[in-house]
């Protein structure tokens, strides 16, 4: 019985199939929409995958992220800048400093400032955090986020990391001309003679231009202050440094800005030293929500086809809109 | 048109013959296959890893220190991709790009035939356990198990010329 199933078997044309074949065609349009359905597919799942993974547990130094511009509140829409969320980042820092695994907490930097309340408040948090902290600067550590890595017991930045711009920003486009060549007025209605001060809709008076470069000379002076407490510096030492302008990780080092050049290796010395074992990263991140999910579809989705595509192709990361060489 | 009704033409007639594919046929094509979902599809799963291994020798350590949670999505993803790829190809074609390079098709299946006989690709227990199965299937009866209990098949058409 077995041979005579064997013996049935061995011909597809006494086989019981269907003998019908699909006849050969153009199938370029079919082969494209099928490989685009399954890219999508793929850049979703993965564009997303990370938000829902929890954080790995294990580990002896918190490695905190400080990515994108740092505010009160966090944004990742398609269109938007990637932005830290202050409260965020201070849980984390809280979390890492109460957790008797965590011997040291290393904040990863990349991000260029923000606003000066949300990176204050930081800065704060690392300086109250009773672990010993490191601030690693990667390619990019400039202004608030500076002044977060200023409160850290050690910086470490790589040689050609931009750091400092130590200062305060608050310009903005003015309309006003183009309003008036369009013979669009600005009906002004206020209650409060500087209540629309700033307001691009119109020129800044004398003494509006007063009191707001008062204000942000004020917010200078604070941010100075506290950065040369950080560094153990003097006022006067720090402000001929703190004109605004961004320094070069080797020109930090030279001015007392930052305190080791390098990069993963030194962090990782470092904190061996101060745990006295082998260092291992436990990598935190902000906790999302399901809502979480919906803008990084649309944002991961070109970014993931790109980046994976690249990598295996060989090419270079994209990680970064830094200059880069 | 009627220029070439004057001529009683004798021209070849076309003829086919269906035969099972080639084992090697069917290896160097599923190769391909694999080669073009690694490189295409699957590419952005590498999101997914912040520091891939260097090398096969540190591999088995680094996936065994992956999160589980993180294992399955990947183990699932893989699978649904690898599935959905040969099943649409083989429905709506008839053929992968893989098996149109070396000359295979298969007969005109369903859906859920073409999801059936591409199952053993899921890298997840049980269903990983078929390979075994379509290896002996393929060498013993040159048709794989899950073709078999698809009731469909991997074929070449081969086309020749004769005179009438």
């Amino acid at each position: 019985m077995a041979r005579q199933k064997k013996s049935t078997r061995k011909s597809s044309q006494q086989q019981e199939i269907p003998v019908s074949i699909k006849p050969r065609r153009n199938s370029l349009f079919t082969t494209i929409a099928i490989i685009v359905f399954l890219l999508l597919l793929v850049s979703l799942i993965s564009g997303c995958t990370s938000l829902l993974l929890p954080e790995s547990k294990t580990g002896n130094v918190a490695l905190i992220p400080l990515y994108g511009v740092i505010s009160p509140a966090s944004s990742s829409g398609t269109f938007e800048q990637e932005t830290v969320d202050s409260g965020a980042v201070i849980e984390m820092i809280r979390e890492a400093d109460a957790n008797d695994q965590i011997g040291v907490i290393v904040i990863d930097i990349n991000s260029g400032g923000g606003t000066p309340v949300a990176s204050a408040e930081i800065a704060r948090a690392v300086k109250d955090a009773e672990k010993p902290t490191i601030a690693w600067v990667r390619d990019l550590g400039a202004s608030g986020a500076y002044w977060v890595a200023s409160a850290s017991d050690t910086i470490v930045a790589h040689e050609l990391s931009t750091t400092g711009s130590i200062g305060v920003t608050g310009s903005y486009l003015e309309f006003s001309g183009l309003l008036d060549d369009y013979n669009v007025t600005y009906n002004r209605q206020v209650s409060g003679y500087y209540k629309d001060m700033g307001s691009p809709y119109k020129d800044m008076t004398p003494s509006e231009e007063r009191i707001y470069k008062n204000m942000l000379d004020k917010m200078h002076e604070l941010f100075i202050e506290d950065v040369a407490e950080n560094r153990n510096m003097s006022v006067e030492q720090l402000r001929d440094l703190a004109d605004g302008r961004v320094y070069l990780g080797i020109e930090a080092k030279e001015n007392g800005l930052v305190d080791v050049l390098g990069s993963q290796q030194e962090v990782r010395s470092i904190a061996k030293e101060h745990i006295g074992e082998d260092v291992e990263f436990r990598d935190y991140k902000p906790q999302k929500n399901i809502f979480s999910i919906f803008p990084c579809l649309s944002k991961d989705f070109a970014r993931n086809i790109g980046e994976g595509i690249g990598s295996q192709l060989g090419q270079e990361r994209i990680s970064s809109n830094q200059p880069r060489i | 048109m009627d220029t070439f009704k004057e001529y009683n033409l004798d021209l070849p007639q076309e003829k086919r013959m269906i035969i099972d594919g080639r084992i090697e046929k069917r290896a160097l094509g599923f190769l391909l296959d694999l080669l073009l979902v690694y490189i295409v599809l699957l590419a952005p799963l590498t999101e997914l890893f912040s520091s891939p291994p260097q090398g096969l020798t540190n591999a088995y350590s680094y996936v065994t220190s992956l999160s589980p949670g993180l294992l399955t999505i990947i183990s699932a993803t893989t699978g649904l991709v690898l599935v959905l790829y040969f099943s649409l190809f083989e429905h709506y074609l008839g053929y992968t790009p893989g098996m149109r390079i070396v000359g295979l098709q298969t007969y005109t299946i369903s859906f859920p035939q073409a999801v059936i006989r591409n199952l053993f690709l899921v890298p997840i227990l049980p269903l990983s356990l078929l390979f075994i199965l379509e290896l002996y299937y393929l060498i013993r009866y040159k048709q794989r198990f899950t073709e078999y209990f698809s009731n469909t098949k991997t074929i070449e058409v081969l086309t020749y010329s004769t005179t009438s």
